[in-house]
């Protein structure tokens, strides 16, 4: 059932955010060519330049703009199909509450990892065939290589690599279920639903960055005058930390889900 | 045969609102039972606590002896008193939906009655007027082999034409086996196709018998008797 459920999950999200990204796709391409023509226009024609910086404009805002996109796209979709009127079909399939929910979290992944690649493998391309000479201007720039300033760490880069992609997907797992969380807390309230839903967030988040800002302070304050190898290794600690309190509030946020969803949902 | 439907002792309430109060009956099969009362009576609280979609505060219903969860929803088929479904996706993508999730959805069913209506299969909701949405989701509701149809104010808002044709849809195509609930206030238009009648005023059952029971020992008509028992 979880793979029919996601199925109709991501043929819903996906009929928006597919044209979208397709259209990032061709601006992408389209500010290559201006980037290449532009390099290699000997007149320096004022015409080609003023294309040049209009189409990176676009291009840099559209990064921006298919990255919220794709955020507020699936939170509509959630709050439609868990508590707006599609919830009447959502709730009515004879299927597990677990198995929606998850279903919504895997979709909201598979459009995170999406959009990722997306504008990771874009600025790529936008740097394909310069990637040298920008490695070198950097070097001269800050008087250093690239090997010199990996070897000066004091840290092994692989593991910290390890674990700040492990954060990354933590992250992106705790996001989706906070916002299936925040719409289910919405969910109890008998008026303001929506309403209700974006306090329940906005007092989540400040809550939980006033708590990183405590633990920063706490690291900062630790680590000052101590040696630097320490340090780099309370960095790994602290990003272990992260990422455990970050798993414990995933499974607490789910288990409210799921428990809101099936022991207390309020479709009035 | 064991019954379809059983409500024990269940109650509802909205904060300190009343909306259900100890209502307790059941739904035998074969029966086309009507839920009749005004508006704001319960009739719609209780259908969504039958499909889960509400919580009761009190007591509890069993749907084909399972209490409400996947098992009792695979044996209903629920028509809704609003729209509910994708207004972008076309007729066929949503008839191979419910033939995913339902394997008692017989599509062949589903596109007679399409045909009937003239109701193209490559239209999406998004481009159909009320009427006929709503006659689009009645045809997949009823196109389900379900033990039980609940069917909230399915002729609430339609012209007379067409709430002829939705009750003969419902009287042709229902699991004669299973059993169908009907909520409504408009009585008359319903009155000749129902086997048993329920009678609910804020929140309390008020009356629960055979229509033709109630015809005989009143003398008059199911109508008549809902007019006087609900007078303003």
């Amino acid at each position: 059932m979880l793979a029919k459920v996601l199925k109709y999950d991501l043929k819903a999200t996906g009929r928006l955010l597919v044209p979208a990204y397709l259209v990032f796709i061709v601006i992408s391409v389209v500010n290559k060519i201006c980037l290449e023509i532009g390099l290699r226009n000997e007149y320096e024609s004022v015409s080609v330049q003023l294309a040049q910086g209009l189409t990176f404009l676009l291009y840099f805002l559209t990064v921006f703009v298919i990255g919220i996109l794709t955020t507020v796209f699936v939170v509509m979709y959630f709050y439609k199909s868990m508590a707006g009127d599609q919830g009447y079909l959502t709730h009515t399939l004879p299927t597990q509450t677990e198995v929606l929910i998850i279903s919504k979290i895997i979709c909201s992944l598979i459009w995170q990892l999406v959009v990722t690649l997306l504008i990771s493998s874009s600025v790529f391309f936008m740097l394909f065939g310069h990637i040298g000479e920008i490695y070198t201007s950097l070097g001269d720039i800050f008087g250093f290589t690239w090997q010199k300033m990996l070897s000066s760490l004091d840290f092994d880069i692989n593991i910290y690599s390890i674990l700040l992609v492990t954060a990354s997907a933590v992250s992106a797992i705790m996001s989706s279920v906070t916002y299936l969380a925040c719409i289910a807390f919405g969910n109890l309230s008998n008026k303001h639903k929506v309403m209700s839903a974006i306090f329940s967030y906005v007092g989540f988040y400040i809550g939980l960055r006033v708590f990183r800002l405590i633990i920063d302070i706490i690291y900062e304050t630790t680590k000052s005058g101590i040696e630097s190898s320490v340090a780099a290794e309370m960095l790994n600690g602290k990003l272990i930390f992260d990422i455990m309190v970050n798993i414990v509030i995933t499974v607490v946020l789910y288990l409210l889900t799921v428990d809101i969803f099936k022991k207390r949902l309020n479709l009035e | 045969m064991p019954p379809i439907l059983e409500c024990n002792q269940l109650s509802k309430y909205y904060g300190s609102k009343m909306a259900l109060a100890n209502v307790s009956f059941t739904i035998e099969p074969g029966r086309i039972v009507g839920l009749l009362g005004p508006n704001g009576s319960g009739k719609s609280t209780f259908i969504k606590i039958a499909n889960g979609l509400l919580t009761p505060s009190q007591g509890s219903v069993t749907i084909c002896q399972n209490p409400i969860g996947p098992e009792s929803k695979a044996c209903i088929s629920y028509l809704p008193d609003t729209s509910y479904l994708n207004n972008w996706m076309k007729v066929s993508a949503l008839i191979d939906m419910f033939n995913d999730f339902y394997p008692d959805f017989d599509r062949n069913k589903a596109y007679e009655m399409l045909a009937r209506l003239g109701i193209s299969e490559h239209d999406k909701l998004k481009t159909m007027s009320k009427g006929t949405k709503e006659k689009v989701q009645l045809i997949l509701v009823m196109s389900r082999n379900a033990a039980l149809y609940l069917l909230d104010e399915p002729i609430g808002g339609v012209d007379p034409a067409a709430r002829d044709y939705i009750l003969d849809t419902i009287l042709t195509n229902y699991n004669e086996n299973g059993a169908v609930l009907i909520t409504t206030h408009l009585i008359s238009d319903i009155e000749s196709i129902l086997n048993d009648v329920l009678f609910l005023r804020q929140g309390q059952l008020v009356l629960s018998a055979a229509a033709n029971e109630i015809r005989e020992q009143n003398g008059k008509s199911i109508d008549e008797l809902f007019r006087e028992v609900f007078r303003c």
